[in-house]
């Protein structure tokens, strides 16, 4: 019996829609003879869940099994969960509303550090102890996605972590179980059989010794039986794997409300700060025809009036131009309007651009990351400044006028000089609009510049490397405000605060576990949400556990330091990642991987082989 | 170019749908249906789909009305069944209607629309059969209407058409409102709800316990 959402409980919240479920495309099972109950739980809000697309994948793949049953669960709004916690209604499924304590599997996909504190508050919602270690019975606790690249913060709350893409391997996991289920052996045995499938990461089985710096001095497996790296895992062939021909629709207005078509995976362009850009290698596409298929039968499962390509750096798709143009062609009459994420200077074309926004110019977004060339260098972001203002001149006299120019500060060996380039980069977007005739352009320019703080990520050529520290930060911010005046120019920036958290957690190690807990019990939660962010509460847990987050935010790491995630391997080697940094440090560049090999040693983790299955041919670099 | 009047039902599933969201799940099950719904020109074509009356939020409905506009023309029949194999559980269309264009719009016909309403935790000590005859004795009926300009103190006695007492079961009663609706004047049921608790006594802790739309009537032509 699922649990009871009375009406007059869901007139005191707001956004009830959040709760209900019932969705066209929900997958709903009889419980009875289902083996494997799993909760697929994302850390956040529905909307923001919901838009998610490696949700959507393994949400509609699990549920092909026969076997098995897997809903949804989002973290309820902190009116839905006081209304919950007041009527005592533990955390529930969102299809049967059946509580997921019950369940076999609770999955949490790491998304972002900062939405960790929900995972703690929905382990408590859901009535289930935080630790692995105080859990006897109940569900196994199973955590993925990017963040999960560096799992030791979470290691005490998880008892299973999957370590990339987790189509393959979720099915091996399944399959194990309903055999320990069967076999009625005890918990760890299921643990146990499961060790040595390749991308499963048992946190239990390891163990870590520390300097007295701080620093760690061994981390090993606790019997020579588990394996001492583990590798993460990938789809090899994208283009025959499992992608789900409907998706949910929700009734409310969420993110991302449109059809996420995946077309690749992987990026080449090897930008030194990018985590993603490391991890998901190698280049895995899709083909032309495939994606066309798999679009139309989207289109009318879901109704949908929009899809949006989906990938890290869309316009590398090798046969980019003909796979939006045969979109646009096939769906136009249907009213169904094709989209590009985040477009790369270089790349963007505004014939493309302007054949797929025909009517509505609603807004460009140009990420050139740093504010001169130098620092654009540093980080092998290989695009200068005419790109950018070739680019955004075409879009004026197309008709755009409002830009998006999105920066980081904070990056290894920057200066104030790098800084000021940013607010120089925003006066030269306003004068490329000037110098388009006055009947070419649209009236109403507007230039948002956003500034993120840079957070160094494990495996990354930065991953060595120290976070500006919260002042430093806060100066250049302050520079910017002061040098950014002008009624076509908005300034947003990030809360250094969090920035710092991020940091923290990115690259934090097991010590972390109880910090997160502590704050947890402070009351912290949706961190990612400026209303609710409290960095008070996080100070005070940190110096409850006697942890100083410097020491992991705004420290520079030796070569020869043992970090908190080199049992993770992702099968680009380290030693490229050092050599990297050290270009960096020299201002060399790193050409894109299309463009030849750069060794970076992935493809080791299919025993050698080319990447890009072969597409790379049709690209004109 | 047809015009079709569509009624449907709002089922409990779907009761917390708002009136936008309701309206692009309509648009979104009118694509899946592949029925050639008009679009307007201009620089954000959209659906020609309008619905008579916006539904309160967490009120399930057996009479709610659409009209769309389509390029080509479909029996009216087979518009029901299509869009029937592609609505989510909770929406149901019940019959369908072409009519000419010039058809005056459907929100400028509704006039009131009854109701059947819930409502839990009444104290039976103090309750009285004659509760409403009661009420709609008094000279008015004041309640507070909150809205995002503020609060404001409204007399609805005049939108109360018909109220009746129909089945008291230990702390619950069920009646049914008939009230007015439409452009002109609108009294929201769950405002009702609000008045009844501070106007009648034993009424003065109930919850409601659900609100059904039975019927929308519509008057002729101004």
């Amino acid at each position: 019996m699922g649990v009871n959402l009375s009406d007059e409980m869901l007139y005191n919240v707001s956004k009830p829609e959040r709760y209900i479920g019932n969705e066209m495309n929900s997958v709903h099972k009889n419980p009875d003879g289902i083996d494997v109950r799993f909760a697929f739980c994302f850390p956040d809000i529905y909307e923001v869940g919901m838009s998610h697309l490696g949700m959507k994948i393994l949400y509609h793949m699990l549920n092909e099994r026969e076997d098995t049953y897997c809903e949804r669960v989002f973290a309820p709004w902190t009116d839905m969960e006081d209304e919950m916690r007041k009527r005592n209604i533990p955390l529930f499924a969102i299809e049967s509303r059946d509580e997921i304590k019950k369940f076999d599997f609770v999955g949490f996909t790491l998304q972002y550090e900062m939405s960790y504190t929900n995972i703690v508050n929905m382990l408590n919602l859901a009535g289930l102890p935080l630790r692995s270690k105080d859990r006897e019975d109940g569900p196994f606790i199973i955590c993925g996605g990017p963040c999960a690249y560096n799992p030791e913060p979470l290691y005490e709350i998880a008892d299973i972590f999957v370590i990339g893409e987790g189509e393959e391997v979720l099915d091996e996991i399944i399959d194990a179980y309903i055999k320990w289920k069967r076999s009625k052996n005890d918990r760890i045995q299921f643990l146990e059989s499961i060790a040595n499938i390749r991308g499963v990461y048992i946190p239990s089985f390891y163990d870590v010794e520390y300097n007295e710096d701080g620093t760690i001095k061994n981390f090993y497996p606790v019997d020579e039986k588990y394996p001492k790296t583990i590798q993460k895992r990938i789809i090899k062939n994208l283009d025959s794997a499992y992608f789900p021909d409907k998706i949910i629709v929700p009734y409310m207005d969420i993110v991302h409300d449109r059809i996420m078509l995946e077309v690749f995976r992987g990026c080449t362009r090897g930008c030194r700060f990018c985590q993603a850009g490391m991890v998901y290698r190698p280049v895995r596409e899709k083909t032309r025809e495939n994606l066309l298929k798999q679009a139309q039968k989207l289109i009318e499962n879901t109704g949908y009036e929009e899809i949006s390509l989906s990938s890290l750096s869309i316009c590398d798709y090798s046969d980019i131009e003909n796979l939006v143009m045969d979109l646009i062609e096939e769906h136009e009459k249907d009213k169904v309007g094709v989209s590009l994420p985040s477009l790369r200077i270089d790349s963007f074309s505004v014939d493309l651009i302007n054949e797929i926004q025909k009517v509505r110019k609603t807004g460009l977004t140009f990420a050139p990351e740093a504010g001169t060339q130098r620092m654009r260098d540093v980080i092998n972001k290989g695009v200068t400044e005419d790109d950018l203002i070739r680019s955004v001149t075409s879009a004026f006299s197309s008709g755009w006028s409002n830009i998006k120019l999105y920066f980081m500060i904070g990056l290894p060996i920057e200066g104030m000089d790098d800084i000021d380039g940013i607010a120089n980069m925003a006066y030269k977007v306003k004068d490329a609009y000037y110098s388009v005739p006055r009947e070419k352009r649209k009236g109403g320019l507007n230039i948002t510049v956003s500034t993120s703080s840079f957070v160094p990520k494990p495996f990354t050529p930065f991953q060595w490397d120290a976070q500006d520290s919260m002042e430093l930060l806060n100066e250049k911010q302050n520079f910017l405000k002061k040098r950014i005046r002008d009624r076509h120019i908005k300034y947003n920036w990030h809360e250094p605060e969090v920035s710092m958290l991020e940091a923290v957690f990115a690259r934090g190690d097991r010590r972390l576990s109880n910090v997160l807990i502590s704050a947890y019990k402070k009351g912290c939660k949706f961190d990612g949400w400026a209303d609710h962010f409290n960095f008070d509460l996080w100070m005070e847990a940190f110096k409850e556990n006697n942890i100083d987050p410097a020491f992991y935010a705004n420290r520079k790491r030796n070569y020869d330091e043992i970090l908190p995630w080199d049992h993770i391997d992702i099968g680009v080697k380290k030693e490229y990642l050092m050599n990297e940094r050290e270009k960096a440090m020299r201002g060399e560049l790193t050409r894109d991987c299309r463009a030849g090999c750069t060794n970076c040693g992935v493809m080791d983790l299919f025993g050698k082989g080319v990447c890009f299955n072969g597409s790379v041919h049709n690209k004109v670099l | 170019m047809a015009r079709y009047i569509i009624k449907f039902c709002k089922g409990e599933e779907v009761k917390f749908i708002s009136h936008l969201d309701l309206m692009r799940c309509m648009q979104r099950a009118l694509r899946r249906a592949k029925v050639d719904v008009s679009y307007t020109k201009g620089f954000n074509p959209h659906a020609q789909l309008s619905f008579a009356t916006p539904l309160p939020v967490g009120i399930s409905s057996r009479c709610e009305y659409m009209s769309i506009k389509t390029d080509g023309e479909i029996d009216a029949e087979k518009l029901v069944s299509r869009l029937n194999r592609a609505l989510p559980q909770g929406l149901e269309i019940i019959s369908a209607a072409e009519v000419d264009d010039n058809y005056p719009s459907l929100m400028s016909k509704v006039r009131a629309a009854l109701y059947e309403i819930a409502l839990t935790g009444v104290d039976r000590e103090k309750f009285t059969d004659d509760i409403f005859d009661l009420l709609m004795k008094e000279p008015s009926v004041e309640v507070t209407k909150k809205s995002k300009n503020g609060e404001k103190l409204i007399d609805i006695k005049g939108m109360i058409l018909n109220i009746k007492l129909e089945r008291v079961d230990n702390d619950e009663i069920i009646f049914e409102a008939l009230l007015s609706s439409g452009i002109n004047n609108n009294l929201n049921p769950i405002l009702l709800t609000d008045a009844l608790r501070s106007h009648i006594e034993s009424l003065g802790d109930s919850k409601i316990k659900y609100i059904l739309k039975l019927e929308t009537l519509m008057g002729g032509d101004h």
